[in-house]
């Protein structure tokens, strides 16, 4: 392990934490503790906080783009056509918040059963690795959560992987959109039609 | 200068306990120790643990953003109040329903934005922040105990320092933008202006502060206000520093800027 490299034991951090304040410095660690700890109450105001504006921005995107194709959808088709048009998306179930939609983009590579933020994201973290400006913060649950410092401040940022899967779910879900949008264009083009006609 | 306060700030121990003082309820306290002895203490009801935690984060870029009005000289607190209830409760009586903020000489009470309902708070957090603490840096270098209300410091002064450092981009920030609202004060009036002013056009005074303060600011740059806060701290009025350092007096200087509105007089 080099000198510009250190890691924190779970003993210390988990200590300081059950305490309800840090005897550490607001590093990385607190704010990935912050995170999980938004995760598990489903508290989407404060992941939101936490995480790197660039990821809040593309969620808004597909939090938006998910809302108008629902809300075509549900006024324009019959309960079986809805669940056709929703497995188009690829999405499991509608998602009624950003997290939601942040919990189905993340278990989709693993086709995995639809996980709580409790059981995802671990009961806390175990280990944290602090190099120059990035770090990376492990939970007892495995998973890892990514960091950087971005203007003294550390933010919580994805992975390639994640970053891939989330623009994918983003396209795939905007296409969808776009076809239903088109298709009900022409629905109520022909129904126009069809009204002058008689 | 800046790095080493940021580093150095970024390295600051925080610690931690309980006591009753916020809105009667318990109240977490940190303290975020600056590199020169000076303490910033921030208090806040549970509910808002996670402002407090991310306001400690933001602390040291957005003092290395105040640097240059000065330093901190003395401890300041921070309280987030989780209503505004509890906020109202704790700045002077009088004052309209959009302000979030309160800064005293040393103090700042904040109305937490995500109690308020704001739904992307980070950013509206740094912004309130660096308005007040711009305010508590100028109060302590300035040497101003009392209400600078009180004061003849000028509103778009104390004002618009704070605006122009905590929103530096917004736009656009000139006399033509001034000129284009449609507004019937006259320029005394708009720089310096009564409550209901305020109350009725906060988005118009507020932006013509800016954009006076940042009209200053061409004049003689930052070195020029800093002289003004200097001479402030030496016990003079505001108006002789002015025109000891612009070799103008304030009026001339606002005839100056009336004309590019439209106004003479």
């Amino acid at each position: 392990m080099s000198l510009g490299r250190y890691f924190i034991t779970a003993v210390g951090l988990c200590l300081a934490l059950t305490q309800g304040c840090a005897n550490t410095s607001d590093g990385p660690g607190r704010v990935a503790t912050s995170y999980v700890e938004a995760l598990q109450s489903s508290d989407a105001s404060a992941v939101h906080a936490l995480l790197d504006p660039a990821v809040v921005a593309r969620i808004d995107r597909l939090s938006s783009a998910v809302k108008a194709l629902r809300e075509n959808v549900e006024k324009h088709y019959s309960n079986d056509d809805q669940k056709s048009i929703l497995a188009r998306t690829g999405l499991t179930q509608w998602p009624e918040t950003s997290l939601d939609l942040l919990a189905q983009s993340s278990h989709q590579a693993s086709e995995a059963e639809p996980l709580t933020a409790l059981q995802q994201w671990g009961t806390g973290i175990r280990a944290l690795d602090v190099s120059d400006d990035k770090a990376t913060a492990t939970t007892w649950g495995g998973d890892v959560i990514l960091l950087r410092k971005t203007d003294e401040r550390w933010l919580i940022v994805w992975g390639e992987e994640d970053e891939q899967r989330l623009e994918s779910m983003l396209l795939r879900i905007i296409r969808v959109r776009d076809q239903v949008e088109s298709a009900v264009q022409n629905l109520e083009s022909t129904h126009r039609f069809g009204g002058a006609e008689r | 200068m800046k790095i080493g306060l940021m580093l150095a700030c970024s390295l600051a121990l925080f610690g931690c306990a309980h006591t009753h003082s916020l809105g009667g309820g318990p109240t977490h306290v940190a303290h975020v120790d600056l590199p020169d002895g000076v303490t910033i203490r921030i208090e806040n009801e549970p509910s808002e643990a996670i402002v407090a935690r991310v306001l400690r984060q933001d602390l040291p870029s957005l003092l290395s953003q105040t640097a240059r009005w000065g330093t901190l000289r003395e401890a300041v607190v921070i309280r987030i109040h989780s209503t505004s209830e509890g906020f109202r409760a704790a700045i002077p009586h009088g004052h309209h329903d959009w302000i979030n903020g309160w800064a005293t000489n040393r103090s700042v009470d904040l109305l937490s934005p995500r109690a308020a309902g704001v739904e992307r708070w980070r950013d509206q957090l740094r912004e309130v922040v660096l308005h007040e603490l711009t305010h508590v840096i100028f109060f302590q270098n300035a040497q101003l105990s009392d209400d600078w209300r009180t004061t003849a410091i000028p509103f778009w002064f104390v004002e618009g320092m704070a605006v122009c450092t905590a929103n530096p981009t917004v736009q656009p920030r000139d006399w033509a933008w001034v000129r284009s609202q449609k507004f019937g004060l006259k320029m005394q009036e708009l720089l310096n202006p009564s409550p209901l002013a305020l109350k009725q056009q906060p988005a118009l005074v507020y932006g013509a502060a800016a954009v006076a303060f940042e009209a200053l600011t061409r004049l003689k740059g930052e070195a020029g206000v800093r002289k003004i806060i200097s001479g402030l701290s030496n016990g003079k009025i505001f108006s002789e520093v002015f025109r000891r350092v612009y070799d103008r007096s304030i009026e001339q200087v606002v005839r100056s800027w009336g004309s590019q509105i439209g106004q003479e007089f």
